[in-house]
């Protein structure tokens, strides 16, 4: 049997050589994956400023008693209150230091601000001068020092507020790693104290242990004596040093296994087409095996061991560059903003493993469905079957792709139905359905399509077009093979560049209707303190300034009877300046009434998704983990471009970290315009008006469609490459026709024309059937998200993908063509098979 | 040239030999149902000793493919039975079929007989690798020796003639033992003079080796060469001629109608 498997591979290196391709793609891709994965789990940013402290002690940070797993909080959590007593209660405990962290602007860059004592957390001391003592010292560190010297005077904005310091010393930072991440100063503990928000309270606290206790037992200590904290040792204290650290590797995971799943259902795709070409090619050595006795279940053991073989080899291999794709994916991300730029993977031989085992499965099952043909060969009919393949189909494969085409559809019109976010999932998953049914229902609809288009070119008087054409239609399986990859990534693309551009399109639209201000103050590098916008709101010629804070909330809620928890976007904006510089589109309630946490105001989308009305109370959850029971007061339209949350600015700025907001709408006197923004300018504020007014979620919406590029870039790659593979290998099955042609007295010429008009209609068609199924979830997602049924998608993007797909069917055909002429044509029939 | 052998009933009568390689009683096997039903074969009885070397003669469309599959366990019938060596093989199921196939049926096809990536040697023992049994050495070597392809077991199959190819299929077909040798139209892709070659050796082997062969042919040249030729036409046995040349052959093909 092996000899066998071993010839056979071999003998038929030419056409296995596309599946071992298939494999090895998807082996790379799935590693690379599953190292973004194991990276989340496991890797992370190394900690710079708490390097000193044994263990680090914070609030809890990740909301727990979710159904999903680690939803980590965006805001520093509060400490418990009396954690001072509690921490010097437990023995191992020699010292605590507390830290807090302000953010301070200084010029156009940000500085993160500390009290002195804090450095002992830090590799930082003193090089040059000494520490900070005086309310209006400053100590800056090593890389700041090229900007200032001991005994200057430096100014440093808090919140928008600028107050000027003397620098008094430099601190370094001992040892080899030098901190990178951001550039520090420190002051005296009181200044720090009156600096930071939320009265000075310090979130993070390091413990220095006594002697002889290990920082990992002390932290287990900790987290068991006192409730509601979490603790840090070693590589973690990243983490907490840096929240987007954390945020980064559910980032990492909730990406790296969603685009993990897509990538493997279009490998099996890819490998069972490829599987299958190659197996048609050599129907009748199985015809011959089966004729001689082999039993059916010989003939899946053969095809089983030689994919076996094949592709174990191809995903072996190709894991390995897998770990150079993830490095290149992290870097892709990083340039997003979406993960930390010096964020560290985490590289083990697991996600090889784990990639080898599910793409060689994957194969297995491919390889099962694609003996199935051969294995049920009537070696009667097949010893007399001249070389046309029959294009028969089983009628479970066409009523499961007419089900799925129907389910396709019906999910594309959720939104008519369902609104909120929940019906945005149905077009979602149309599209990947509504692309297995085409899949599925290939050589029917190729056939049809042929049926059309060969007409004309069937009473064409050019040989070439009367070849392709009635080529076309005795064949329209090996057609479809050539076809449905095109289709689909097509239509893919489609899909994965429409949706976050309706999106875009929408929120745009919303926050240039929305914003009614006549001018957009925002905070430089940090952010605007309270002071700062009273400062703005008593400028004269101002009548209205309205701070908007922005976060992230997390709201539970009932969906379809489970419980479910999803974190949207949250603002917090003064009730009373909003009339004249917000319009939300209230659709329900009233706005004013927003004042204690106990109230909320949601987009009308959220609301119908969490199944709440005006006078229900909304469960959610602020940035710092603070609950809240919260009576829903108003429902509004325009949540894609404001957030999806609305609360009062007091309330928001209490549970942010630094306490600061985004930006201050401003409504000047009627004709004041110019002259407030002059007067706000010459106090040092950012000062845009009203037509350079952004989106509020523009930033992380840019990101998000910056990841599903990428995603798309690395997918449409994958469907590239395989589409290549996959035409080049059913051309190359066509030596002996080309040959036959040629013989009876084609030029090649002609025979490459006739190629030409085929690979025409294979694009043609391909695009047609990709854009028809990218079509209904689009409209669908458009109703959804903007109430238009004409989906607001760039055409050029659009045209991008089908061009450049078409492009590349073309140019593999005609590889295909050339590379199965090369040889004689005598050589080719006279060639026993 | 007068007819010879007066028209014989359907049944043919035993040649004398000690024991029965195959046996068909009254087969049947009908195409499609109803109204639209095409009898292949109306009803074929027949018994082959071991040794003989017959082949099936018949205009196209007598049922002579047919015939041959089912016979060689290929095809089922419909009703009736058939008998290879002691076994009835009429009722199997079709993977038993598969694995009776290859330890008791021969078979050689016109074309495309030896798979490419094989080399010869390995093509030869395809059947008993794909039953899982070891090799009879010295059968092996008497077998290729007797195709005088000894020198060649090594090459693969693109690098024979077209005679050499049907040489190795014969000894492929005869590596298990078989209690039957099938041949449909061996010589069909060769030219006369090589398909004389082969069909020679397929003769002196079934002698030597006392092997049976049934082969299907549409050429009286080739079909003189068996020890007898039985004649087929509409489904139904309508004759047979021991030792015939290939004139005879013609003439009674003649009077069978179209050929």
């Amino acid at each position: 049997m092996n000899t066998l498997i071993w010839a056979g591979i071999r003998q038929h290196r030419g056409s296995l050589i596309g599946v071992f391709i298939a494999i090895f793609c998807a082996a790379l891709l799935v590693t690379g994956l599953g190292v973004l994965v194991e990276s989340g789990l496991r890797g992370g940013v190394t900690a710079e400023r708490y390097s000193a402290a044994d263990v680090v002690v914070a609030g809890n940070q990740e909301l727990t008693g979710l159904e999903n797993l680690g939803v980590s909080l965006p805001e520093r959590t509060a400490l418990p209150a009396d954690i001072d007593t509690a921490l010097s209660e437990i023995p191992g405990v020699d010292r605590i230091v507390a830290d807090t962290t302000t953010p301070l602007s200084w010029g156009t860059s940000a500085v993160e601000a500390h009290g002195w004592s804090a450095a002992a957390l830090t590799p930082y001391e003193i090089s040059n001068g000494h520490a900070p003592e005086a309310k209006n010292e400053v100590v800056v560190d090593a890389a700041l020092a090229s900007r200032t010297k001991v005994g200057d005077t430096i100014t440093l904005g808090n919140g928008g507020i600028n107050a000027e310091y003397t620098v008094v010393g430099i601190a370094s930072a001992t040892g080899s790693a030098q901190p990178t991440r951001a550039q520090h100063v420190f002051v005296s503990d009181a200044t720090a104290s009156a600096l930071a928000g939320h009265a000075g309270t310090p979130t993070v606290l390091g413990v220095f242990a006594t002697n002889g206790v290990s920082a990992i037992d002390l932290a287990s200590q900790i987290r068991q004596s006192i409730s509601g904290t979490s603790t840090f040792v070693g590589s973690t204290r990243g983490d907490i040093e840096f929240l987007d650290s954390g945020a980064a590797r559910n980032t990492l995971v909730a990406l790296g296994s969603s685009f993990a799943g897509t990538a493997l259902l279009i490998a099996i795709f890819v490998v069972a087409g490829t599987l299958s070409l190659s197996i048609q090619s050599r129907r009748r050595d199985f015809a011959l095996l089966r004729a001689i006795g082999a039993t059916p279940k010989q003939i899946h053991r053969l095809v089983a061991k030689e994919v076996l073989i094949v592709a174990s080899m191809a995903a072996v291999i190709g894991s390995i560059p897998g770990y150079l794709l993830a490095d290149a994916l992290r870097f892709g991300f990083s340039q997003g903003g979406i993960i930390p730029s010096d964020f560290a993977l985490s590289y083990s031989a697991m996600p090889a493993i784990i990639a080898i085992i599910v793409v060689v499965c994957s194969a297995l099952v491919a390889a099962w469905s694609a003996a199935r043909r051969p294995a049920r060969i009537n070696p009667v009919e097949a010893l007399h079957e001249a070389s046309i393949t029959p294009s028969r189909m089983s009628v479970g494969r066409t009523i499961t792709g007419l089900v799925l085409a129907v389910g396709g559809l019906a999910a594309s019109a959720t939104p008519l139905f369902l609104g909120g976010t929940a019906a945005l999932a149905g077009p979602a998953g149309a599209a990947l359905m509504l692309i297995i049914a085409v899949a599925l229902l290939g050589p029917q609809l190729v056939r049809g399509a042929v049926n059309i288009f060969g007409g004309p070119l069937r009473r064409s008087s050019s040989p070439s077009a009367f070849l392709a054409a009635t080529n076309a239609r005795s064949n329209s399986r090996r057609l479809a093979a050539a076809i449905i990859p095109l289709a689909l990534g097509i239509g893919l693309g489609l899909v994965q560049v429409g949706t976050p551009s309706i999106v875009a399109a929408e929120a745009a639209t919303q926050s240039q209707d929305g914003v009614i201000a006549d001018l957009m103050v925002t905070g430089g590098p940090t952010g605007l303190s309270a002071e700062a916008v009273a400062s703005i709101a008593s400028t004269a010629g101002v009548k209205a300034a309205n701070p908007v804070a922005l976060s992230q909330a997390i709201l539970k809620y009932d969906e379809f009877g489970d419980p479910a928890a999803e974190a949207y976007a949250i603002q917090g904006i003064d009730p009373n300046a909003l009339a004249s510089t917000m319009d939300l589109d209230v659709a329900e309630g009233s706005l004013d009434q927003l004042t204690e946490i106990d109230t909320v105001a949601l987009s009308t989308d959220v609301a119908q998704t969490t199944g709440v009305r005006v006078g229900d109370t909304v469960n959610i959850v602020l940035g710092d983990g603070t609950a809240s029971t919260s009576r829903l007061v108003a429902t509004y339209a325009r949540g894609l471009g404001f957030g999806e949350v609305t609360v009062a600015n007091d309330v928001l700025s209490a549970h942010t970290t630094s306490g600061l907001n985004a930006y201050v709408l401003v409504d000047a006197e009627q004709g004041q315009e110019e002259h407030v923004q002059e007067v706000l300018a010459a106090s040092g504020f950012t000062v845009v008006n009203q037509g350079e007014l952004l989106a509020a979620g523009d930033t992380a919406r840019n990101a998000n469609s910056l990841v599903n590029l990428i995603a798309l870039f690395v997918i449409l790659g994958y469907i590239a490459i395989t589409v290549a593979n996959t035409l080049i290998m059913a051309t190359g099955e066509r030596r002996r026709e080309f040959a036959l042609l040629q013989l009876v007295g084609s030029t090649r010429r002609q025979v490459r024309g006739m190629m030409r008009m085929e690979s025409v209609m294979v694009v043609v068609i391909a695009a047609v059937l990709g854009t028809f199924v990218a079509i209904p979830p689009l409209i669908g997602i458009s109703l959804g998200v903007s109430g238009q049924p004409i989906p607001n998608v760039s055409p050029v993007a659009s045209l991008l993908i089908v061009g450049s797909l078409s492009a590349l069917g073309l140019l593999s055909l005609a590889a295909g063509t050339r590379s199965a002429m090369r040889s004689a044509p005598i050589n080719e029939i006279g060639s026993r098979e | 040239m007068s007819i010879q052998a007066p028209p014989q009933p359907a049944s043919t009568p035993p040649i004398p030999q000690t024991s029965q390689a195959i046996r068909l009683d009254a087969v049947v096997k009908k195409y499609g149902t109803g109204s639209s039903a095409v009898m292949a074969l109306r009803g074929i009885d027949l018994t082959l000793m071991r040794g003989s070397f017959t082949a099936i003669m018949g205009p196209s469309g007598s049922g002579k493919s047919t015939f041959l599959h089912t016979a060689a366990g290929l095809d089922t019938p419909t009703s009736g039975s058939v008998w290879i060596g002691d076994t009835d093989i009429s009722r199997m199921s079709a993977n038993r079929l598969s694995e009776f196939r290859r330890e008791h049926v021969g078979f050689v096809f016109q074309a495309y007989n030896l798979l490419p990536a094989l080399t010869i040697e390995q093509n030869i023992t395809l059947p008993l690798m794909l039953a899982g049994k070891a090799v009879d050495k010295s059968w092996y070597e008497h077998l290729i020796g007797s195709i005088g392809l000894g020198e060649l077991r090594n090459r693969r199959p693109a690098e024979l003639s077209g005679g050499q190819q049907q040489r190795v299929a014969i000894a492929r077909a005869l590596i298990a033992r078989p209690d039957a040798v099938f041949a449909d139209e061996p010589t069909g892709a060769l030219d006369s003079q090589t398909g004389r070659q082969v069909l020679d050796l397929l003769g002196q082997m079934t002698r030597d080796l006392g092997q049976t062969v049934v082969m299907v042919t549409h050429d009286p040249a080739v079909a003189s060469r068996a020890d007898r030729v039985i004649f087929l036409a509409d489904g139904a046995f309508v004759g047979y001629q021991d030792a015939a040349s290939t004139q005879q052959i013609i003439d009674r093909m003649t009077e069978l109608g179209e050929w």
